[in-house]
């Protein structure tokens, strides 16, 4: 089912690719290096398809999870997810500079977080005239199968995942996550409006 | 006489932010592209003064065009227009040749004013 219209796809593509480019600029300020950031296709989806497609994806991965509410005007709220792939961190870690220890990989994932939820969707609020508060971030460990299970239990609350898979390039090392979105069905009518009169604008 | 420009982005919403943004006075003719690879079938087809090109592309990317504007000798200014706003991005697109460097989401003051500074209004 699709959830938004094609021009309402692309423009919000087009806002989150804006977002992602101040994201990018403040992480690699922070890791002192050129990032390449990429975002294909962004997806929208209920969110009670997350955790399965998740749960796939990751069948035998130990992943990363970082979740961190956020709530703003015009009925924006919702919880930004990050998921990281642990067997493909220890590597960045070591390359920035982060001591080989669990502790240090999660401080690194959690300093790299801040930047992409907080800057990015600073970015794309900005774009759609409003601002954003953010809670504290939670951060969990998963070992494959219960990946599907931890979502679930994120998911549940919320009716829409936007997703957006981040590809980005440290030095010669390829990294990558995934951003869910996830928002209620409110919040997703106010985000259609909002890219209607945007398009109405441009029109 | 009379201006072409091409306005090269692959989303729809930017082509039309871009050209919405154009001063009253920028007297040109707006061709559009959604990628590099487009752009310079265009270039390659008729003479276009200016190009407003977008970075992150699919086909054929920002960086791709300038290269190959540079490689052809094509006499046409380019701004680029991106969400890649990191300097050492913009370094790199300035040495290619391009005029100037607009971060998106692009203001009508800043265009209004690199077309002014290079005498294109």
């Amino acid at each position: 089912m699709a959830m938004l219209s094609a021009e309402q796809q692309d423009a919000l593509q087009e806002l989150i690719n804006v977002a992602m480019g101040q994201a990018s600029n403040q992480l690699a300020r922070h890791l002192n290096t050129l990032v390449h950031l990429q975002v294909p296709a962004i997806q929208v989806i209920r969110a009670s398809e997350a955790p399965v497609q998740l749960g796939q994806l990751y069948a035998d991965k130990t992943m990363h999870l970082i979740s961190q509410g956020f709530i703003g005007g015009a009925g924006i709220q919702g919880e930004a997810m990050l998921l990281y792939n642990l067997d493909s961190t220890q590597q960045l870690a070591t390359i920035l500079g982060y001591q080989h220890q669990d502790a240090n990989e999660a401080e690194m994932l959690s300093d790299i977080s801040a930047i992409l939820t907080t800057t990015f969707l600073n970015g794309l609020a900005r774009q759609l005239g409003s601002s954003l508060s953010y809670s504290a971030p939670l951060q969990l460990h998963c070992h494959n199968s219960d990946l599907s299970e931890q979502v679930n239990q994120l998911a549940k609350r919320w009716k829409v995942a936007l997703q957006v898979n981040i590809h980005y390039q440290v030095t010669d090392y390829a990294f990558q996550c995934d951003m869910i979105l996830l928002i209620p069905g409110t919040a997703l009518l106010a985000l259609q409006q909002q890219l209607d009169a945007i398009l109405q604008d441009y029109g | 006489m009379s201006l072409t420009a091409l306005i090269c982005d692959d989303s729809v919403l930017a082509r039309k932010q871009v050209k919405k943004s154009l001063p009253a006075e920028f007297d040109a003719e707006i061709l559009t592209a959604a990628n590099g690879r487009e752009a310079l079938e265009v270039l390659s087809s008729q003479e276009i003064g200016l190009v407003f090109l977008d970075l992150t592309m699919p086909e054929l990317d920002g960086i791709g065009v300038l290269e190959e504007i540079k490689a052809r000798q094509l006499k046409c200014f380019v701004i680029v227009i991106s969400a890649d706003i990191q300097p050492e991005m913009q370094r790199r697109v300035l040495e290619l040749g391009a005029l100037a460097f607009i971060h998106k989401p692009v203001s009508s003051d800043k265009l209004a004013t690199i077309l002014q500074n290079y005498g294109l209004i």
